[in-house]
């Protein structure tokens, strides 16, 4: 009977192997810390910007007349809050895009706050005092978004 | 003492810069630009606040808005800075690529 001598590979050859496979595949892949750049984000963000200011600046002018008031105006709040979450579900569905996520809620926090302006006017309504810095307020966030999501192009 | 724009700008960005120290070249122009909005928000609402323009709900929620416009730009610093850091590591990596292929001679990553 012969004998049979059995060679047992070394257990750390194997695992050694995984490493060096492991580390390959992360030096072949790219790392990302946010998430990529979203052309739908980002113009549904201008628009919105668009539709904020002109009713803001409609207001204005309408400020003292029944239809600068709140409660002719309270539907395009409503509109104007259903495209802040329409933006958010967007945003929410890419990965590592916390960041954006927050900023289009503050945005919404924001809209929130002008139309607790625009219920205290009363028949006064949106005047200028109170909506021009408000006003201002709304474009830096919006600056900060659109800002930020072009920044993901990475130079593309 | 009345608020000053200029010198409030100036505060919010050193603050701003002491945070972010790694990542401040890159976000310098358009935190300078968006600081001194907020503090011209800042100052309008104290001044219209003390002319009786505005009466003290109308200038409460006027500064939630104006803390929740500064935490917007904080996150696109910190977002930015993200992508600062990522560049490094993506370039690092670009290295470790470059030197493994040219050790073996071929394109292996």
């Amino acid at each position: 009977m012969k004998n049979r001598i059995r060679i047992q590979r070394p257990i750390h050859s194997s695992r050694l192997f995984l490493a060096i496979l492991t580390l390959f595949a992360c030096v072949a892949c790219t790392v990302r810390f946010v998430s990529e750049y979203d052309d739908v984000v980002d113009h549904s963000t201008t628009e919105l910007q668009k539709r904020v200011e002109t009713f803001v600046r409609n207001m204005e002018t309408e400020a003292g007349t029944p239809e600068g008031e709140y409660e002719n105006n309270k539907k395009v709040y409503d509109e104007l809050l259903a495209d802040v979450n329409a933006i958010k579900v967007r945003a929410s569905a890419a990965t590592k895009n916390d960041i954006t996520v927050e900023q289009i809620e503050l945005v919404g926090k924001n809209i929130e706050d002008l139309k607790k302006l625009h219920v205290h006017g009363g028949n006064t309504g949106l005047r200028a005092s109170v909506a021009d810095p408000a006003l201002v307020l709304l474009n830096v966030e919006f600056t900060a978004i659109i800002k930020f999501e072009l920044a993901k192009k990475r130079g593309k | 003492m009345p608020l000053n724009v200029q010198d409030l700008a100036r505060q919010m960005t050193a603050a701003a810069a002491g945070q972010f120290k790694k990542q401040w070249p890159d976000v310098k122009s358009y935190a300078e630009s968006e600081f001194q909005k907020l503090a011209h928000a800042i100052v309008f609402i104290g001044e219209e606040r003390v002319a009786g323009q505005i009466d003290e709900t109308e200038g409460a929620l006027l500064l939630d808005m104006q803390k929740n416009a500064s935490r917007a730009v904080f996150l696109t610093i910190k977002g930015i800075g993200l992508l600062t850091a990522e560049a490094a590591v993506n370039a690092a990596l670009d290295v470790v690529r470059t030197a493994v292929n040219t050790a073996l001679g071929l394109t292996l990553l």
